[in-house]
């Protein structure tokens, strides 16, 4: 049986991924579940502190995983749901750093003497595990209204669900569980050598040319491949890989755009039962499934 | 040749060491961290490079802008033969420059500022917070 899901937005997923969190949200009731937000909730670190004597740093994932747990009581789960890349890394590192070092759940127990003390027992999941493992590809091609047929698409997971290997829930190098959820909605599945790169992440801010030259290899390659659309689970790569083309493109150094959209953005546009609403935004999926008669 | 590290590269490897809990002798010198790095290309120096810099206790390596530049995709990590975990490494290094109060960016440039304004994902200001200022 299928249940509600605690979930955990994080910052980014209200604001520049706010497609990202209104498309996941309505995919789930389609697929018969719902994700229930956090009633209050703080920001998760985004970056999970790598040196080995700091604590402070983990302070915000832990009392998100407080709010996990009380809510976990209510929903008599102790699953945990994340839409964006970051929030699941670092939430999921953070928890695995407690399960292997008891000392330092009991640390930081003590320290947070205001919050009631966390067990250690949060199961920190994406979306995407949930869609492939709880729902299954199956089940979700049973439900496909729109096939997105003829549609090409790449799949660009990024860094964060699969490195380091200890939060890894997909094969590190090949990865199939967003292609596999892709050809259940009908769609072409492009194999992109570069779909384990970095986007450049946060160098955005600091050296935008670095962001610029991982851009151009993962587009340059995907566009080689024929993709019609780039699809990723992350509002960060979502956002460099949109903006890094927009400035490849002024330089010249690629001839055109490849849209790049949130996996759930196309699978609700597959699911939803009255998708023209939907399919307005997305004129050039409407064309492609037009020309490729998928309409 | 008698080849000796000064007083202040042991510290420094010492202190890497702690701060980052990583073997930094575990390393060979294969240099598949620095092929397999997606930003490399606008680094001063090759990750191997700064590891080796690390174990031979050159204070030279904390004026490079590499660790600067990492990204923490954690792909030098996932890759490497003798599983050292490079992206701790980075983290060690930056964490010596900022506990000795050398941020990477000021927070209150003009510069910086106008990311703010600009449609910027706040998880990407966040993280470059957290990495580049103490």
């Amino acid at each position: 049986m299928v249940m509600d899901y605690p979930y955990y937005p994080g910052c980014t997923l209200k604001t520049t991924g706010k497609k990202d969190e209104e498309a996941a949200l309505e995919v789930a009731k389609l697929l018969g579940f719902e994700l229930k937000e956090l009633p209050t909730w703080t920001c998760c670190g985004v970056v999970y502190n790598l040196t080995s004597d700091v604590m402070a740093d983990h302070l915000s994932a832990t009392r998100t995983l407080i709010r996990a747990q009380e809510m976990g009581r209510e929903l008599n789960t102790n699953k945990l749901v994340t839409l964006c890349s970051m929030c699941y890394n670092v939430l999921k590192q953070v928890n695995l750093m407690y399960k292997n070092n008891p000392d330092k759940l009991k640390n930081v127990n003590l320290f947070m003497d205001t919050e009631e003390d966390y067990l250690g027992n949060i199961e920190i999941l994406h979306f995407l595990e949930v869609l492939y493992n709880d729902i299954g590809p199956e089940k979700i091609r049973e439900k496909v209204k729109t096939p997105l047929k003829g549609l090409k698409v790449d799949p660009y997971y990024g860094c964060m669900l699969l490195r380091p290997k200890t939060i890894a829930f997909d094969n590190q190098d090949a990865p199939h569980i967003m292609g596999d959820l892709l050809s259940a909605l009908g769609a072409t599945v492009i194999e992109n050598p570069m779909t384990v790169e970095c986007c450049g992440a946060h160098q955005i801010i600091t050296n935008k040319n670095a962001v610029l030259s991982c851009v151009e290899r993962i587009v340059t390659i995907s566009q080689k491949k024929g993709s019609d659309v780039i699809v990723t689970p992350c509002p960060l790569c979502q956002y460099n890989l949109t903006t890094g083309q927009k400035a490849l493109l002024e330089k010249g150094k690629i001839n055109h755009m490849t849209p790049v959209i949130y996996l759930s953005e196309l699978m609700r546009i597959s699911l939803a039962e009255n998708n023209e609403n939907y399919l307005k935004d997305y004129s050039f999926i409407k064309d492609k499934l037009q020309e490729r008669g998928g309409l | 040749m008698v080849f000796t590290v000064s007083e202040k590269g042991l510290e420094l490897r010492k202190t890497v060491e702690e701060i980052s809990g990583e073997n930094i002798f575990k390393c060979y010198q294969c240099g598949k961290c620095s092929a397999t790095c997606p930003v490399v290309d606008s680094m001063d120096m090759a990750p191997n490079k700064i590891i080796r810099l690390v174990q031979i206790g050159d204070l030279d390596v904390l004026e490079q802008n590499t660790f600067w530049v990492c990204a923490a995709c954690f792909t030098c990590s996932a890759r490497c033969p003798r599983s050292v975990d490079i992206a701790k490494i980075m983290e060690g290094l930056r964490n010596v420059k900022l506990r000795n109060r050398q941020d990477f960016i000021n927070i209150y440039s003009k510069e910086f500022i106008e990311k703010l304004i600009e449609e910027i994902p706040q998880m990407a200001i966040v993280s470059a917070i957290k990495k580049g200022v103490w």
